[in-house]
């Protein structure tokens, strides 16, 4: 079969350290799929590949049946691929409200327009408000991004990944430096988000991963070691090596 | 409530520009004329920069070139069409030429700078400010060297019956112009263009993965920038009949940044404020004092290092203390006002310590300073300046801190209501 985002043998390396040494991963669509391992495995990179921050130095990354190695950033994201940031990545000085409708606006088809006035425009400020419901920060919708909680901070930047419209999403550590009960909040908008959608995330909180995950894949110095339902990874022996048996009770 | 709010907004601009029809017939004087005039040019060159700076985030040491070239391309259009040697077209619409110039530099200029962002964009900027300054006395044929050249504004082909020599005229054509470009950029401020420009600047990487190409966004805003600055360039020319080297220089950019930055690069009003202020301070300190240069430069430090959202930015600051708990302003007003005090003495105490200093150069022992006329021979006078800008330093620093403490509380307490 086919899958909807597939890593063939996928190399970088930064001068003469490889940091990912042959990735083969393959994400079917509609799931959603984890990619946990130990700090400096090469979670965070492997993303900026994906999302075409950096070239890859050798191999090959399909998306919906199209080569997207190197090309650059915003055309990855017009083929249907969104990321959100391990760090807060979000319009500080706009509004919350503005945060998310410069999110919809590509999606939306405005491109570049010089001669669309936006304000008085009810369709996309309508969906705006959809979004800031869905993310519970209506309330908030005036206020500067940059003054919000940095819970409130992260459900905004999912929302901008929402806005894009696209269907595949990757999330970097969404509940990174949450209490518990922000992380909640966190984990139910994913599930929420994901009914629809594939998405792929990185994440350092097992609860969250196991919770969450169709499939979890696992990055250790640049090689996936297992790939599969989470039952199983827990039971693997390379993985339980790995993580000295970080999660194994 | 919102249109309520549209309804003030549009009688309130509509009075503004009733006054400023008025204006002429209420300050007759050719001199003010002038000034009105060249606060209107210099009001579209920063709001024009400003969509640069500060929308885009792109910080520009050669803005100037845009406003000069096109002020040169104008006069030597008004000479062609003094001459006739190029067709008669009518002076409203010559600020097109200006701004068509502007926009074909912008876009040939921009596609090589815009590729860079930062230090090196700015770097960029100021090379090409360089560059043609240098052109300036090399190209004699163009340029004229450092006489620079002139052209009369008056074709001798009327425009609806004006000839625009008298400088009223000129003023109604510059409001015009005024009126009708800031009118422009604003509207562009609220289309998916300019909404991108502000996601540009505050996170370039997001705003590449919501789609848009980051440099495309930028090379777009210098264009347009150039092409306002340029209709800007060409009113200059007209205003003044002439067009020199310096207004393609360092100087002038140096001016428009300063006006964008002293008025507020954060609002759209902010460069608008500065133009004004600052063409105002520029005249009339110019008049009243020769130290006025050192003025200049002590304002825009002291604007850069306590308050680097300008003017503008200091009124808005309040904006969210408003819209949640207009309440809390009363607390801010008394230190506000000590504050206000305290700055007072301490620009008085200094400024006479520098006028006398600066009279110590000429013969005469007596000056004129804030209606009073004092020696700089008298030993009391010098003693008393000094106390009252150490006096107005003292409470300037002890008033400083004791405002932002109210200011935190206030926002602390803004902040607090706003958590769930």
């Amino acid at each position: 079969m086919s899958y909807h985002l597939e890593l063939k043998n996928v190399k970088k390396d930064f001068g003469s350290t490889s940091i990912i040494r042959g990735v083969n991963l393959k994400v079917k669509k509609g799931e959603i799929h984890s990619l946990i391992g130990p700090n400096g495995a090469g979670k965070s990179t492997l993303y900026n590949l994906i999302s075409g921050v950096y070239n890859i130095s050798s191999g090959t990354i399909i998306f919906n049946n199209q080569n997207i190695e190197n090309l650059p950033s915003h055309e990855i994201y017009r083929l249907g691929l969104s990321r959100s940031f391990q760090i807060t990545n979000i319009f500080p000085k706009l509004s919350v409200f503005e945060n998310i409708r410069c999110g919809l606006l590509w999606n939306l088809r405005y491109k570049y327009s010089v001669t669309k006035m936006l304000d008085n425009d009810s369709n996309i400020n309508e969906k705006t408000n959809e979004i800031l419901s869905k993310i519970s920060l209506i309330d908030f919708a005036k206020e500067s991004a940059g003054l919000l909680s940095y819970a409130d901070q992260r459900a905004l930047e999912i929302g901008i990944t929402l806005a894009g419209g696209a269907e595949t999403i990757l999330l970097d550590e969404p509940t990174a430096g949450m209490s518990k009960s922000e992380t909640e909040r966190a984990t139910s908008l994913i599930r929420n988000i994901a009914k629809d959608r594939t998405v792929l995330i990185v994440e350092h909180d097992m609860g969250v991963v196991f919770d969450l995950s169709d499939t979890i894949s696992v990055l250790v110095y640049g090689e996936i070691i297992c790939s599969d339902k989470p039952i199983n990874v827990r039971n693997n022996e390379k993985v339980k090596e790995a993580y000295l048996g970080t999660f194994g009770n | 409530m919102s249109s309520l709010f549209r309804n003030y907004k549009f009688i309130f601009y509509s009075i503004l520009t009733f006054i400023l029809l008025l204006l002429p017939i209420l300050f007759s004087s050719s001199f003010v004329l002038t000034l009105f005039c060249k606060m209107g040019v210099l009001i579209i060159f920063s709001v024009a920069y400003n969509m640069l700076l500060g929308q885009t985030g792109l910080l520009s040491f050669g803005h100037a070139i845009y406003f000069g070239l096109a002020g040169y391309a104008s006069m030597h259009f008004l000479s062609g069409i003094n001459n006739n040697f190029l067709p008669s077209l009518p002076l409203p619409f010559l600020p097109f030429i200006g701004a068509f110039v502007g926009l074909i530099l912008g876009v040939s200029i921009g596609y090589l700078s815009t590729k860079r962002v930062g230090t090196a964009f700015a770097m960029i900027s100021l090379g090409f400010c360089e560059l043609i300054t240098a052109l300036t006395l090399i190209f004699v044929v163009f340029f004229n060297g450092e006489d620079g050249i002139q052209a009369d504004r008056v074709t001798g082909n009327d425009f609806l019956g004006i000839t625009y020599g008298p400088q009223q005229e000129v003023y109604y054509l510059i409001l015009f112009w005024c009126i009708f470009a800031v009118s422009i950029m604003y509207l562009l401020t609220k289309t998916p263009f300019g909404r991108m420009c502000n996601a540009v600047r505050d996170n370039q990487q997001r705003a590449e993965f919501i789609g848009y190409d980051v440099r495309k966004i930028r090379w777009m805003a210098f264009s347009l920038s150039a092409m306002f600055a340029g209709a800007a360039g060409s009113l200059h020319a007209i205003n003044y009949e002439h067009i020199g080297f310096e207004s393609v220089s360092l100087v002038q950019s140096g001016m428009v940044l300063f006006m964008a930055y002293i008025g507020g690069i954060g609002s759209f009003l902010g460069p608008i404020i500065g133009a004004i202020s600052l063409t105002y301070l520029d005249t009339m300190l110019s008049d009243v004092t020769e130290a006025w240069v050192l003025y200049y430069g002590i304002i825009f430090v002291l604007v850069i290092a306590f308050a680097p959202q300008g003017i503008a930015g200091l009124i808005l600051m309040h904006e969210p203390v408003v819209r949640n708990k207009p309440s809390l302003l009363k607390k801010l007003i008394f230190p506000y006002l000590i504050f206000g005090l305290s700055i007072l003495i301490l620009v008085i105490g200094f400024t006479t310590i520098i006028e006398l200093i600066h009279s110590l150069k000429s013969n005469h022992s007596n000056l004129t300073i804030y209606w009073i006329k004092i020696s700089n021979s008298n030993f009391l006078v010098w003693l008393t300046s000094i106390i009252l800008a150490i006096l107005g330093l003292f409470l300037c620093r002890k008033s400083y801190f004791r405002t932002k403490e109210v200011w935190n509380d206030v926002i602390e307490n803004i902040k607090m209501s706003l958590v769930k």
